[in-house]
């Protein structure tokens, strides 16, 4: 096994132990769509603000086992949860891949395989509890009392739930809660 | 040819010569009183006019004048002959003066403005420069026109896609054409590749005749053999070739197709009663078929062929043919033919890749190339149009693309080939939309190339279809007998991991190679090849159709790696070149090339292997001095193109360039080197070949760029026409350093790739050390005319050099026997 830009990849790479309807399954769900166009040019790694802060992250690569077909390897790696959706890649890319976009088709098919990074699940976990990523602490309405704002108002989390559930969350819920 | 006249016998021409100043700009720099008196001077000048504006009406009226006169010889001491010469030659030649008897001394561009600083320099090299322009007008002798006729006929070699443009466009502007093929069917390589870029319609669409306009398709095609000025001949090739533009003899040998062309229906009959069945070469041994057969159920002719190999000539053939076409017994016939222009449109042929071991093609059945590949997607093609595998028939899951195989490779061929990215992406792209995601289309590249109208579009749509790309050159294929499949081993280089690619069919994208057979051809017709074996263009950059034989001209795969597009719109330049030919009654050529001195040949043949142009030959010929027959260089005054590359090489001078022989260049240079007042010294003599080289020089002079006025620039043909004999004579008359200035090698007009000159000067410079003249005082430099400041480095440090070493010894080192015995040594 060979650690690639985050990801752990098996040496030699087998064509017979890839899944050449990764890429596919991506373009079908929308956002997905412009995964194929990618030819590696690299200008998405070399504009993307969070490369400066972690070497290991890689768009370019990460495309690049994709279209591969190495769908656990990406699935299950840590890396596909460090971009920022800063949009960067896909305003750049010379070939309109929208990175950015597929990032999130990516991740959510590792949500729905039950791969998920411990602080998205936390995250998630609150938003369903509280319909915030965080319950507002005390300090946040302190902070705004001073500079003359009126206290956060509290959520009615009856009708959050009623959301979540309308918008068919469920099933990444029970994958979350694996 | 000729014999030189023996100038020395007559009375010596006498010279009227113009100064002008071009309205004061040079007078500014040279001290025009000076430069009168001085040129006055010379004993052979009969009158000295200063003038203004030479150029315009005021000063061509001046000139009409005194030619008309009785002037003998005129030398203009004005601006670079590269600007007006050719005005003030048209200007004589309409007083009746013999244009050629003129001579131009350069002192604007490159006397006055590159010397703008050094005043007395300036006009000492002034002087210089038109004492020897005067020398040289002494000697310079007639050299009138002749007259070729020619014959209004063109032969097309090889009837693929660019052998019919160009056929079709002569033709059709009313020339008669030969249009012969060694196949039996027309089309050649466009016949195989089934459905072609960046049109995704049949290769074998050509443009319409303007005559015939049905053949534009394909199936249609037959329609050509009616065009009324082409005449069509398969199974045809060229044996003989003989004379030169606007008269070539040809010999062209037919082979017999055993079925008449006149008669055959095309029904079939034949050959389903044919005993005999092989393999179907056309096909790649894909299929089998008879030994009476058609190639391609749009073949042109429509004929039936007979392979005489395997025909055992039971006769069956010919008594099932309900028409009789079927001759087992046909002859072949041959045929001798005048054509005014040849083209050779040979094309190309696939690299047979069998000797790249670790890919196992012909070794394992479904290792392909792309044609083969071509062959199976044919609807018409062995397999009905059937993605199968050769070795079991069945359709495979999986195919690998492996790009630059023998291209890109210096074991094989270094150059890139142009079209297979093109080719393999086509096929990729026909394959994923035929068969969608029941084929996985990988694809091994180094590079991809897809510099074209329209062509990046497919690699853009064989990724949005999922073709995946992978970086990387395989390493090896082979079978793997456990999975019953192919595995690639290549690396990924984009990830830099090593990757094992299974796969049921490699599809190998191999090299063009020009068509097997074009040695031959090329040597009968004396076409230069390059080191890859395609017919050498004259210029890679301005003259690709033409050869280095006028009147032959190349286009299509024959010439480099095309695809379909280019070699039309090659073929398509080529029959302008023809039709321009053919339409003039005969072909006007100026005598000014090179001549043999019989008495002095020796037939020693160095000149027919050094010109370039196939232009000499050794013929025999009785010697009027003693009657005996003896072999001697003949010059072929059409293919000539006065280089004087023979010149240089030859051991005894007996072959000289008309207007440079080594008389006039010899009483030029000595004329330019005396006297030696010390006001030059160190004094160099730059010989500038007449294309890139002085055009170099005047440019320098143009932009008003500096050098030392102790460079005194002589124009030259090309530089292969310098020997040791002219560059030792040089230094004995005087020179303290000798500048040779010529084009970019490879790059010459006159296709010297062999470097003539720059062997003439690495031996010069040994010698010159030995007899401890030292070597260093010669130098050579190879320029593009959009390089001057090349040239003024060079000219700098030529003149430091020089200074540093000091004049040249004038006792005794360079005697007149030593400078003899080093011409014998150099020959």
């Amino acid at each position: 096994m060979v650690q690639k830009a985050g990801l752990l990849i098996e040496e030699p790479i087998r064509t017979a132990k890839l899944n050449a309807e990764f890429k596919f399954e991506i373009a079908k769900v929308p956002g997905g769509e412009t995964i194929n166009h990618c030819f590696q040019c690299g200008k998405c790694t070399a504009s993307c603000p969070i490369r400066r802060f972690d070497k290991r992250y890689n768009p370019r690569v990460i495309i690049r086992a994709t279209l591969l077909g190495m769908k656990d390897v990406v699935l299950s790696s840590p890396i596909i949860w460090m971009c920022a959706t800063c949009y960067s890649c896909s305003e750049r890319c010379p070939q309109g891949v929208r990175f950015t976009d597929i990032m999130r088709v990516i991740r959510n098919m590792a949500v729905a395989e039950g791969k998920v990074n411990p602080f998205y699940k936390k995250t998630a976990e609150a938003i369903i509890q509280f319909g915030r990523t965080f319950d507002s602490p005390d300090f946040i309405n302190e902070m705004r009392c001073d500079l003359g704002l009126p206290p956060v108002t509290s959520l009615d989390r009856q009708e959050i739930a009623k959301i979540i559930g309308e918008l068919k969350v469920n099933r990444s819920k029970e994958s979350l809660n694996k | 040819m000729k014999e030189e006249k023996d100038s020395s016998k007559q009375a010596p021409a006498m010279v009227d010569v113009f100064l002008c100043d071009c309205g004061h700009e040079l007078s500014r720099v040279i001290d025009f009183g000076q430069l009168e008196e001085h040129v006055s001077n010379i004993k052979s000048v009969k009158s000295v006019r200063k003038c203004s504006f030479l150029c315009s009406d005021l000063g061509l009226n001046e000139l009409k004048a005194v030619a008309k006169n009785g002037a003998q010889r005129l030398v203009i001491a004005a601006c670079s002959p590269k600007l007006y010469e050719p005005l003030f030659r048209q200007s004589l030649k309409a007083v009746d003066f013999d244009p050629f008897m003129l001579e131009m001394a350069n002192i604007r561009e490159q006397c006055a403005w590159p010397n703008a600083d050094d005043s007395l320099g300036a006009t000492e090299k002034a002087k210089r420069l038109v004492e020897a322009a005067v020398a040289k007008a002494q000697m310079i002798e007639s050299v009138g026109e002749q007259g070729f006729d020619i014959e209004k006929a063109v032969l097309v070699i090889g009837a693929g896609v660019a052998g019919l443009q160009a056929a079709i466009d002569a033709g059709d502007f009313g020339h008669k054409v030969t249009l012969i093929e060694k196949e039996p069917v027309i089309g050649g390589n466009a016949l195989k590749l089934g459905l072609a870029f960046p049109t995704d319609d049949g290769a074998f669409c050509i443009s319409p005749s303007k005559l015939v306009p049905s053949i534009r398709k394909c199936f249609y095609r037959v329609g050509l053999l009616q065009h009324p000025n082409i005449k069509v001949r398969t199974l045809s090739e060229v044996e003989e070739v003989n004379g030169s533009c606007g008269n070539f003899n040809v010999k062209i040998m037919s082979n017999p197709r055993g079925v008449d062309q006149r008669l055959c229906t095309n029904c079939g009959k034949c050959a389903e009663v044919c005993p005999v069945e092989i393999a179907n070469a056309f096909n790649y041994g894909l299929n089998k078929r008879k030994a009476i057969y058609l190639p391609h159920p749009n073949a042109v002719p429509p004929v039936y062929v007979i392979d005489w190999k395997s025909c055992t000539k039971c006769g069956k053939c010919a008594e099932t043919c309900p028409a009789h076409a079927v001759d087992l017994y046909e002859k072949s016939t041959q045929t001798k033919e005048n054509f005014g222009a040849i083209v050779i449109a040979t094309g190309f042929q696939e690299y047979d890749p069998s000797g790249i071991k670790q890919y196992k093609y012909s070794v394992d059945k479904d290792v392909i190339t792309q044609l083969e590949l071509s062959r199976i997607l044919d609807p018409f093609g062995p397999t009905g149009g059937q993605l199968v595998k050769p070795s079991d028939g069945k359709p495979p899951k999986r195919i690998t693309m492996v790009q630059c195989v023998g291209s890109r490779d210096t074991s094989t061929n270094a150059y890139c080939s142009k079209i297979c990215c093109m080719v393999a992406l086509k096929h990729s792209i026909l394959i994923k939309e035929t068969y969608g995601r029941d084929v996985e289309v990988y694809f091994c590249y180094m590079d991809i190339r897809t510099p074209g109208k329209g062509y990046e579009e497919y690699f853009s749509r064989a990724r949005a279809l999922g073709v995946t790309f992978i970086r990387g050159k395989p390493s090896e294929i082979y079978r793997d007998p456990s999975k019953n499949c192919l595995i690639v081993d290549v690396e990924d280089t984009i990830l830099n991991m090593p990757l094992e690619l299974e796969t049921d069919l490699a599809v190998l994208s191999v090299a063009m190679r020009p068509t097997k057979g074009i040695e031959n051809l090329t040597k009968a017709l004396g076409v230069e090849v390059d080191c890859d074996g395609f017919v050498k263009e004259v210029y890679p950059k301005l003259r690709q159709t033409e050869t280095n034989v006028k009147g032959i001209y190349v286009c299509g795969g024959a010439q480099a790696p095309k695809d379909i597009p280019e070699s039309v719109t090659q073929a398509e330049a080529v029959a302008f070149h023809v039709i321009s030919d053919l339409s003039k009654k005969t072909y006007q050529k100026s005598l000014d090339i090179a001549f043999v001195k019989e008495e002095a040949c020796d037939g020693c043949k160095i000149c027919v292997d050094a010109c370039p142009f196939d232009a000499i030959e050794i013929v025999e010929v009785e010697k009027t001095a003693d009657h005996k027959s003896s072999s001697v260089a003949r010059i072929n005054a059409i293919r000539c193109d006065r280089c004087g590359t023979c010149s240089g090489r030859c051991p005894t001078g007996a072959i000289q360039l008309r207007r440079y022989t080594d008389d006039q260049a010899m009483n030029q240079i000595s004329a330019l080197l005396s006297p030696n007042n010390g006001i030059l010294s160190p004094k160099i003599v730059a010989f500038c070949c007449d294309e890139c080289g002085y055009a170099t020089v005047d440019l320098v002079g143009m932009g008003k760029i500096k050098y030392p006025a102790n460079i005194l620039p002589v124009r030259t043909p090309c530089l292969n026409w310098i020997s040791l004999y002219h560059i030792f004579k040089t230094f004995e008359h005087g020179a303290d350093g000798v500048l040779l200035v010529g084009c970019k090698i490879g790059k010459c007009q006159h296709l010297n790739v062999e470097a003539n000159a720059e062997k003439t000067v690495k031996f010069a410079k040994d010698i010159m050390d030995e007899i401890g003249l030292n070597g260093d005082r010669l130098e050579m430099i190879s320029v593009c005319a959009a390089e001057p400041t090349r040239f003024t480095r060079a000219a700098e440090s030529l003149v430091s050099v020089t200074k540093k070493i000091g004049p040249v010894p004038k006792n005794g080192i360079l005697r007149e026997d030593l400078s003899k015995q080093v011409m014998k040594e150099g020959s």
